[in-house]
This record gives C-alpha cells, sequence and structure tokens, in this order.
C-alpha cells in the first residue's frame, strides 16, 4: 500500500504512518511501517483474513473506499511477498486504474521482471553500479552469475531479491500492540474492610507492571477508582517524579490516600488506569542530582512522589523567581511532578502507549495524554524564561514572610511627618522607631491593574521589622511583609 | 556512694561534665560508623555565624537533631537565622525543604540569603493535620540536608517521633515556634530564643539576641549578638554579650 504522504519531514512522516498502522488495525493485526529513511507504505498480513472479509478484492476494495474517505490515496498491491507488493504498489500500477492490483503467486515472476531494480529496495549506490552495466530491471539480475553478484555488491541485493521472489522468508516489522493500561478487579461480594481492597489494589498494579516491565516502561500518572454498591466512586490520582513499575511503591502511595478514607457501602469494584509513562531508565538526576549518589536520588523521588501523592502535587513545588516588580508576582512555583513529566527527553508532555478509548477517558471528556500534556504550563514557562530575573543578589531586601493579602493598617500620623508613628497590629500597639525607603513600585499597566505603592521597611522600638507600603491612589497604608 | 560521702558540688559537676564528654564522644564515633555508607558532609553544622557556634561544645548542629527556634515576638528575625544555618547544612549539594502551612513563605527573600533555589523544595500545606505527616516524612528522607518549618502547635509524643524521625533521616531540622512554645517540653537537642534589639540608630544593621535555652553537652555561653546586615551580604556575625558589657567582633 503506498500512500500520499506529503509531508516532507521524516519524522512526521513516520509519526502519521505509525498513527495509519494503529487505524489499520481494523484490518489486520499485523501492520508495519516500512523501514527506510523516507517511508510512504504500510504492509499488513492478510494471510487467513479472506474468511473474514470475503475476498481478497474486497478487503484490498474496503481498504481503500476507507482511506479514500479520510483524504488519503493509496495504491495497493497484494501479493506473496513483501518485495512484490511494495514492488507493485511503488512501480506497477500503471496497468491498475483502480488502483488495487492483486498478483498471484504463479504471476509473481514475471510480474517483478518488467519492473526497475529500484523495485527491490536495494541502496542507490548498488541501482548505480549496476546501470553502469547495462543491468536496469529485475529480470536481467537473472541472467547474472549469482556469485559475482554476490562478491561485487554484497549480500544485500541478493537477499533483497529472494526476498521478493520468495526464497527467503523476511519478517513483517509489526507495530507492537498498544499497552492495555488499565486493569480492573470486582468483587464477587462487595467488601467493606481494609485488607481485601489493599489487597485488590496489589493484584491490579501487580498485573500493570508486568505489563510495562517487559517495554521498559514505568508509570508517571495513574489513577485509581474505587467504587461502591450505590455506584458512587472515589477517585484516587497518583503522580509521581520517578517513573516506576514496583507495585509496592505505588501501592504505598495509594494507601496514604486509603487510610483516612470511609466507606459508607461496600466496595463493588476497583479499576487502576495507567495514565502517563516514561521509560523507566529515565532518572530525575538533572533535577535533584544529590551530589552524585544514586541512592539519595531515588530516596529523594520517593519522599516527593509520597508529599505529591497526600497532598495535591501542584503544592510540592520548586520555586522560580520572575522579572516582575510586583512583589507578590516576583516568584512562582514549579510542580515537581510537572517538572518531571517535563524534563523526559523527546517527549514533552506527551504519555506514553495509553489507549484512549478507556472508559475513563471518555468520563473526562477528553484524552488522557491531552490531559499530562500540561500545555498551560509549558507555555507559561517558555513566556517566564523569556524574562531574565534579576540575579538575587541584586534584588532589595526582602522580608521572608509576605503576607498573602496585604493587610490595611491603622496608623496614627502626626502632621508633619511623612512616616506615620504608630500602628496597630493584632490587637498591639507598635511604635516606629526607623524606617528605610521609600522603594518605589508602579508596575501592571498591561494587566489593567495598576499597581502603585512606596515601599517602607521599618523597625519598631521593639526591634521588629516590618515591610509596609503606602498605595499612592489613596494613601492609606498597608502591611506586607514580616522580616522574619 | 553512699549519702555520708558525697562529693562537694563542684566535684560533682566535674563528674557530670567528664561524663557527658564520654557519652558526646561514643555517640559521634556510633554516627560516624553509621554514617560510612552514604554522608560525605561533615557531623558537625555551623550555624552560619561563628560567634553562634562558639556557644555549643562541638562548634555547630548536630546532623540528625532538632533544633527549636523559639521567635520571642512576630517580625523577631528567628527564621532568618535559621535559613542560614539550612544554607550551611545543605552545603550547595543538597536539599533544602520547607513546609509552609501559611502559605507565606517569599522564596526571593531567600534566594538573597543565599539560598540555591534549584535545590530548594517548598511544600505548601493548608491542613494542620497534615504538617507533621509531612514533616515526619522529610526529616526521615536521607537525601534531605535540612527542613525548615513553623509549627505552632506539637505535642510531647509527636515531638519525640520528630526527634527520631531527624535520627533516621540525619538531617538537619530546623523548627520555629512561637514564644508560648517555650513553656511546652521539647525533644529539640538544642533550644534558642531570638530576641530583636531595637537599632541605637539608623545604620543598616539589624540586631538580634539569641539565648541558649537548652542544649546538649557542653555550652560555653549563655547569649549572643548576632548582626544581621541589609546590604547585599546579609550574612555578619557576632557579637558576645558577656556580663561586663558588650563586645563585638567582625
Amino acid at each position: 500500500m503506498l500512500a500520499d504522504a506529503a509531508s516532507a519531514d521524516a519524522r512526521q512522516r513516520r509519526e502519521t504512518l505509525q498513527a495509519l498502522a494503529e487505524w489499520c488495525r481494523q484490518f489486520s493485526p499485523l501492520v508495519a511501517v516500512e523501514e527506510s529513511p523516507r517511508p510512504d507504505c504500510l504492509f499488513l498480513d492478510i494471510t487467513g483474513l479472506e474468511r473474514i472479509w470475503g475476498s481478497q478484492s474486497a478487503l484490498a476494495e474496503k481498504i481503500r473506499a476507507e482511506l479514500a474517505q479520510r483524504g488519503w490515496s493509496a495504491h495497493l498491491a497484494i501479493a506473496d511477498t513483501l518485495g512484490v507488493a511494495w514492488a507493485i504498489a511503488r512501480f506497477g500500477m500503471q496497468d491498475a486504474p483502480s488502483k488495487i492490483r492483486i498478483v498471484a503467486v504463479s504471476d509473481a515472476g514475471p510480474a517483478l521482471a518488467g519492473l526497475p531494480l529500484a523495485a527491490l529496495r536495494l541502496a542507490d549506490e548498488t541501482i548505480n553500479l549496476l546501470g553502469q552495466l547495462g543491468v536496469f530491471q529485475v529480470g536481467q539480475l537473472e541472467a547474472l552469475p549469482q556469485e559475482d553478484l554476490l562478491s561485487r555488491f554484497g549480500p544485500e541485493l541478493l537477499r533483497r531479491w529472494h526476498q521478493a521472489l520468495g526464497r527467503v522468508p523476511e519478517p513483517l516489522p509489526a507495530v507492537p500492540l498498544p499497552l492495555d493500561l488499565q486493569a480492573q478487579w470486582t468483587f464477587e461480594y462487595p467488601v467493606a474492610a481494609y485488607e481485601p481492597i489493599q489487597e485488590a489494589i496489589a493484584q491490579l498494579l501487580e498485573t500493570l507492571g508486568t505489563r510495562l516491565r517487559p517495554q521498559g516502561l514505568g508509570a508517571l500518572r495513574l489513577q485509581c477508582r474505587i467504587r461502591d454498591t450505590a455506584g458512587r466512586e472515589e477517585r484516587i490520582p497518583v503522580g509521581l517524579f520517578q517513573p516506576t513499575a514496583s507495585w509496592r511503591h505505588l501501592a504505598g502511595l495509594i494507601q496514604i490516600h486509603l487510610e483516612p478514607m470511609v466507606w459508607q457501602q461496600p466496595v463493588a469494584d476497583i479499576a487502576i488506569e495507567v495514565l502517563a509513562t516514561a521509560p523507566l531508565k529515565h532518572h530525575q538526576q538533572q533535577l535533584f542530582a544529590c551530589g552524585g549518589q544514586p541512592r539519595l536520588t531515588r530516596q529523594l523521588a520517593a519522599l516527593i512522589d509520597r508529599l505529591s501523592s497526600r497532598l495535591d502535587w501542584r503544592q510540592v513545588a520548586r520555586p522560580r523567581l520572575l522579572a516582575d516588580a510586583q512583589p507578590e508576582l516576583a516568584c512562582t512555583y514549579d510542580a515537581l511532578v510537572d517538572l518531571a513529566l517535563q524534563s523526559l527527553p523527546g517527549r514533552r508532555g506527551r504519555a506514553g502507549a495509553a489507549g484512549t478509548n478507556s472508559p475513563l477517558a471518555q468520563r473526562h471528556g477528553k484524552s488522557p495524554q491531552r490531559q499530562i500534556g500540561s500545555q498551560p504550563v509549558r507555555l507559561a514557562a517558555r513566556r517566564a524564561a523569556a524574562r531574565r530575573p534579576t540575579a538575587p543578589r541584586e534584588l532589595p531586601p526582602r522580608p521572608l514572610r509576605l503576607v498573602r493579602r496585604p493587610l490595611a493598617l491603622d496608623m496614627l500620623s502626626l502632621a508633619g511627618h511623612q512616616l506615620p508613628v504608630r500602628f496597630t497590629l493584632d490587637g498591639q500597639l507598635h511604635q516606629i522607631a526607623w524606617s528605610w525607603g521609600p522603594e518605589r513600585i508602579e508596575t501592571g499597566w498591561w494587566r489593567d491593574r495598576l499597581v502603585g505603592r512606596d515601599y517602607y521597611r521599618i523597625e519598631t522600638s521593639t526591634g521588629q521589622r516590618y515591610w509596609i507600603f503606602r498605595r499612592l491612589r489613596d494613601g492609606r497604608w498597608f502591611l506586607h511583609g514580616l522580616f522574619e | 556512694m553512699t549519702p555520708q560521702q558525697s562529693l562537694p558540688i563542684p566535684a560533682q559537676r566535674q563528674l557530670v561534665d567528664a561524663l557527658q564528654r564520654k557519652i558526646d564522644r561514643l555517640e559521634v564515633r556510633a554516627r560516624g560508623a553509621s554514617e560510612a555508607d552514604g554522608g560525605e558532609l561533615p557531623e558537625v553544622v555551623s550555624s552560619g555565624w561563628p560567634g553562634l557556634d562558639r556557644i555549643f561544645s562541638g562548634r555547630g548542629f548536630r546532623r540528625g537533631t532538632l533544633v527549636e527556634w523559639i521567635a520571642a515576638c512576630p517580625a523577631s528575625g528567628a527564621e532568618t537565622l535559621a535559613l542560614v544555618a539550612a544554607r550551611e547544612a545543605c552545603g550547595g549539594q543538597r536539599v533544602l525543604v520547607v513546609l509552609d502551612q501559611e502559605g507565606e513563605f517569599y522564596p526571593p527573600a531567600a534566594a538573597r540569603a543565599g539560598i540555591d533555589l534549584d535545590r530548594l523544595i517548598v511544600v505548601r500545606i493548608p491542613a494542620a493535620a497534615d504538617l507533621l505527616w509531612a514533616l515526619d516524612q522529610t526529616l526521615r528522607c536521607p537525601a534531605v540536608a535540612a527542613t525548615l518549618a513553623w509549627v505552632r502547635k506539637l505535642d510531647g509524643r509527636s515531638f519525640r517521633r520528630m526527634q527520631l524521625a531527624a535520627e533516621e533521616g540525619g538531617g538537619l531540622g530546623l523548627l520555629l515556634r512561637p514564644a508560648y512554645a517555650e513553656s511546652e517540653p521539647s525533644w529539640a537537642e538544642v533550644r534558642l530564643r531570638v530576641t530583636p534589639l531595637p537599632a541605637p540608630d539608623s545604620h543598616t544593621c539589624r540586631q538580634l539576641e539569641v539565648e541558649l535555652l537548652r542544649c546538649r553537652g557542653l555550652a560555653t555561653a549563655r547569649k549572643v549578638m548576632v548582626e544581621v546586615l541589609d546590604a547585599p551580604d546579609p550574612l555578619h556575625s557576632v557579637g558576645r554579650r558577656t556580663a561586663s558589657g558588650r563586645q563585638r567582633s567582625a
């Protein structure tokens, strides 16, 4: 089958063809993408499928029609070997107006004979050399002595030729089936006790682990759904800092959520789905390398997993300075679990081979991959990185505690003094002894919320230091930070 | 030793000190053996202030212990001192974890104090019930060199659990406590009270008095005055307040 892939980018072609190959699985369980620098061919093994589709031509017609519906134009060739099918699909379609050609076993040789050498999937070098010798068609190879061909052109030429003729077997490099990353457990009799639920979860995780591990993959995000007899569901999301296939570790993380749970009704079934995967060998060394000690890095990753699991994973984060004059906006937090996902090589936020047809995904209304893509986080990170924040040491003094919302202060001023002399805070009267400032911050006009403040560091008569500001708009005073 | 033959008080004290020194040496040796496979970090962490270090016989805080900083009042500067100790404990290689329950921790100020933000994890914990659990988990992790947290409420059992967790993890647990915690029992190895002193004039040095309330092992002095500059290099030490007056050394 030859598809009209207009994209010139090799990787994009391959990805498009991979997607198409997945789609073609409805016709045959064994589908392969052509392995070449510029692939534009898919192979399907249709041995024995006539019973399902009626006949080979019916199958071919159906495939062509479905592809045409999707906007693809294809040449289909059915033959006994990959080589002949490829050759006919590429070079032998002149006589087939419907773009489908079925080559019987006995016709393979004659069909190949008239085709150019390129139909044998040979290297350009070999084709040029043979051309210099006056050999342009496959049929001419018969006349040449085999030993000479071997010695002059290496084994490749003979291999391809014999593969096409069926004398040498050629395996189909089929695309592996997508991993089934979902496992479900239904209790025969609904249970309310903690131990059977824990045991069921452990079994499910072990099953998923045995599916992931042979592929060298570990889970980065998963969701455990527990449903009771009344149909109510509890969902436990787990986000990991480091991919793992260890069911014990994952069970521990889920247990953290399970412990405080109380079941109104007995539990009927449990389902666990892996929403994002990553290669197991990938370690988060670049994020928190502990002096080159992998054991410590692993232990830190385990801690981050536990914290992210019990608390909201967005709250376990690393701070990042931003170049913003407004103090409350001068810093942001990047969730570590998100950073872990984004740091995967070549897979910026995309999940592994997660099935998109899972009921959980449908319930969410969008595919899990897109959910994990965290597109907004990535874009924000890029925008922020574009603005260079000030180096920490160059910052003017800042308080270690910034109150979440500036607190209006009752200030007592004396006539003739610029700064107030007393203020009340938490029911206590403070006398201002010294002040440093003003530091004027005027910013935010592009946010439609202009901020104009004159900041002062003040020290009270008891030595306590606060960060206060006067709002330029109305002259009111606010407490913004404490120099703890 | 029968009551009639009990030693005079000074001799008793000497005996107790000698025994205490022996215990310390044994414990240091035992701790050193258990860290042979992992930590290349020194056993004792400087507080970041030489004057403060001199109070302690070990010249600093021991890893695997809790240090309690009692803030005599709000905005006392206690957290700044604790943060500097945390910085020393991490040594630029290891991770510092800050547990922030109020949601008020301000990283730009920490960066200014020399904390490497790339090696800082901030865990924002809205629920008080989760704070102790998170503290326990973090203290227990060997990869965390220092943990810093404001802990308003800490009962005896939980405190003991934290102390054991710190021992297991080998990191430094810096607990910031409010003033009323002074009357509560403590399982921390070191208990310090930080009181801000009013500045005599408007130069930018901030002066804090650090009083040692409790310390396992010997202490050579009880009170130290520490100066915190607001200038780009905010760390400066030292002073020792003795009975005879105030001495300052750079």
